[in-house]
């Protein structure tokens, strides 16, 4: 868990140095800052444990509440350096879902995770008129993901976290409300799957976390006057 | 049900929006298409493919060959689909959008393949999907020049779907399963159009679609198994078709 917020905290400084570092940039193009919120579905890529245990479960049990594979709220900041056709952006997101359970006559399960994302991204623009484009894009995401599954009977837990390298593609469109704030859509999908991690808690046995997956992100971002 | 109920309150309230008046900043649209969708379904795993023939990916894994058998290959499900969406249109830029949408595997899904339940067995094996779906999405609309619009936008969609299988051998026993069920997928999709006149446009899109149902049980009688899959609704959808723009844009 210490690791876990060494290296959030670690990654939010990087960003926020690159934030303040802006401020007294000089160049062609424009920057902006902007606030993310949206929907992803099945964090951490849990489908598969998940529709095991169901079936699993719908098999040898006689009363199953069966685990629903998450949606989770998703947030985070991005910033942005646009230049002629070209996007540079670097963000940060962060999603947990609130409650993943399910029941298989006594045997309770209850899964928590979260997972934080740092991408970059290179992209291409094709603008319209000043702030309102369309853009594709590509580049490197950096994750940590963090999951811990708990059964009751028989009691077991495990739990499993690490850094995962991976890649993100993502496409998206932005408007103007003011000449200086815009809103923004933007859909990131990203693949990534750790080595085998050990658990942390007994030690014995190994498992890898992939996060693949789907952000659907609405933004409202603010032009930093040049 | 309070979600269908969500889902038709919101699509009402679209549908209000007045648009008579030309000086209005809301323009609304009607686009129908039909399309394609490869992979239709994904993998349609199902337990008794696991438990029975041995595939743990059910269609990817079920393909086996044996020296003098004779076996066809088992492709993934090719679907068709066809729908209409509204569209409202708020200050030339922004949009919300209801749609619903009919699919029905066309290609795929059947041919003969190995197992071994003691002694090898040649198993013909047959799938198919079908179901409907509505999305809402909002997004925002790129035009360029006059004649041009490219939209992004993203959304939830209600998915009912209903997935078959049958598995029949020389062997006395055959398989067969039927699984219907709803899901709430994650919905992105991106489209452009291209003004032919002030109304009317063709337009292209992609749609991603990503949710898949709990476990179902077999809701078909009379074979010798019950078996539990999840319904996927997960894959591209790639859309040809027309629109209509109350007002002229």
């Amino acid at each position: 868990m210490k690791k876990t917020y060494h290296i959030t905290s670690i990654a939010c400084i990087i960003l926020l140095c690159l934030v303040v570092m802006v401020q007294g940039a000089y160049a062609i193009g424009e920057f902006s800052l902007g606030l993310n919120a949206g929907i992803t579905y099945d964090p951490n890529h849990l489908e598969p444990a998940i529709t095991q245990w169901n079936t699993q479960a719908k098999t040898t049990a006689t009363s199953v509440e069966q685990i629903t594979i998450p949606y989770s709220f998703a947030w985070g900041i991005n910033m942005r350096y646009q230049f002629n056709y070209f996007l540079f952006r670097i963000g940060a997101h962060f999603t947990s879902p609130y409650s993943v359970r399910g029941k298989a006559d006594a045997n309770k399960v209850t899964i928590s995770t979260y997972q934080f994302g740092l991408p970059a991204t290179v992209g291409l623009i094709m603008p319209l008129k000043q702030r309102t484009y369309f853009f594709i894009g590509a580049g490197i995401t950096y994750n940590y993901a963090y999951l811990e599954w708990k059964e009751t009977v028989p009691a077991n837990k495990y739990r499993f976290a690490d850094s995962i390298p991976g890649f993100h593609y993502m496409m998206g469109a932005e408007a103007p409300i003011t000449s200086k704030i815009t809103l923004s859509v933007e859909w990131m999908h990203q693949e990534g799957r750790s080595i085998p991690i050990k658990d942390e808690i007994a030690g014995t046995t190994k498992q890898t976390i992939s996060v693949k997956g789907d952000f659907l992100l609405f933004g409202v971002n603010y032009y930093i006057p040049m | 049900m309070y979600y269908k109920l969500c889902i038709v309150l919101l699509c009402c309230a679209i549908a209000l929006v007045p648009v008579s008046s030309l000086a209005s900043p809301f323009n609304q649209a009607i686009s129908l298409y039909a399309g394609y969708i490869p992979s239709l379904g994904g993998n349609l795993y199902s337990y008794e493919q696991e438990n029975t023939f041995g595939s743990k990916t059910g269609i990817d894994g079920i393909n086996k060959s044996q020296t003098g058998f004779s076996t066809a290959t088992i492709n993934r499900l090719l679907g068709a689909t066809t729908g209409a969406t509204f569209k409202l249109v708020m200050y030339d830029f922004f949009t919300a959008r209801i749609g619903a949408n009919y699919f029905k595997s066309v290609w795929g899904g059947k041919g003969k393949t190995v197992y071994n339940d003691g002694a090898d067995r040649l198993l013909e094996c047959n799938y198919s999907f079908d179901g409907f779906d509505i999305p809402v999405t909002v997004g925002i609309i790129i035009p360029f020049y006059k004649d041009m619009k490219i939209t992004f936008s993203c959304g939830i969609a209600y998915a009912w779907g209903r997935y078959k299988n049958k598995f029949e051998s020389d062997a006395p026993l055959s398989y067969k399963g039927q699984f219907k069920g709803s899901a709430y997928p994650l919905v992105i999709n991106t489209e452009g159009e291209y003004f032919i006149n002030d109304k009317f446009a063709i337009s292209t899109s992609l749609s991603y679609y990503r949710g898949t149902t709990n476990v179902i049980k077999d809701s078909k009688k009379g074979d010798v198994s019950t078996d539990y899959a999840p319904i996927d609704f997960s894959g591209y959808r790639f859309l040809l078709g027309v629109s209509y723009y109350f007002k002229p844009i």
